[in-house]
């Protein structure tokens, strides 16, 4: 005796070429039973919350943990001109980082990423900003501020340190404000 | 009803992985707890619901399935 598992009494004959090309088995289709898909998706939804606890238990730690970076000397900074800029790493090598000397004389350095899609800024002499060339954001460049754009958050302060006429940098501070939050 | 709470956990997760990365934590634990009842609300059905045709009536009568 053949079980029926299809709840169609009336199977359309396969007289279409096409459809003698790609048979199928009627029944076939209800191999998986309404329980099972249940099952399949309980397990989903299972899979759906240790992802977003998963994903909210990492940020956590990350926020206690408070590393400290070893203080990395920023080569060529004597020939940085005021109004320009200089492309660094730290605190490793893939980490770009940008010194900025403003037109006053100050520096300041952030790290690269832009905090929309993290493509790279640049410092746009014309402008005295940073700008984000992927989604035309921009930061302030006394500040990292965001000044337009679609970033959400500054841009991440590097902190640096003047020693014997070299600058250093001696730490970095991930932004973590909204803008207008 | 349970694909329609799958893809509010899918946003949900969405959601969670966009304040992790952004660093905004105080909407972490909010997005964690909706999807937490989403997930326990996805349990009940699955635990308790049955076809409607296999359940019975007021009077005692068991529905033929049709």
């Amino acid at each position: 005796m053949t079980k029926n598992l299809s709840d169609e009494t009336d199977v359309r004959a396969a007289t279409e070429p096409f459809q003698a090309e790609f048979p199928y088995e009627r029944d076939e289709e209800a191999q998986v039973t309404r329980r099972e898909f249940c099952n399949f998706l309980g397990l989903t939804s299972a899979a759906l919350f240790a992802g977003a606890a998963g994903f909210a238990a990492k940020a956590a730690l990350d926020e206690r943990e408070s590393v400290s970076l070893p203080a990395a000397r920023i080569d060529g900074v004597e020939s940085l001109a005021p109004n320009s800029s200089l492309n660094f790493s730290y605190p490793t090598e893939r980490d770009s980082a940008i010194l900025i000397r403003t037109a006053d004389g100050a520096y300041h350095a952030y790290g690269q990423k832009c905090t929309h899609l993290s493509c790279p800024v640049y410092y746009a002499r014309d402008h005295q900003r940073l700008e984000c060339p992927c989604h035309e954001g921009a930061f302030n460049a006394a500040t990292g501020d965001v000044l337009y754009g679609p970033p959400p958050r500054p841009l991440d302060a590097i902190e640096i340190e003047m020693r014997d006429g070299q600058i250093w940098a001696i730490g970095r501070t991930p932004s973590s404000s909204e803008v207008g939050g | 009803m349970l694909v329609m709470i799958n893809i509010a956990q899918l946003w949900i997760l969405a959601a969670t992985v966009d304040a992790a990365l952004g660093r905004h934590y105080p909407v972490l634990v909010p997005l964690v707890v909706a999807s937490g009842v989403c997930f326990i609300i996805t349990l009940s059905i699955i635990k308790w619901w049955r076809p409607t045709s296999r359940r019975k009536t007021s009077t005692g009568y068991v529905r033929d399935p049709r």
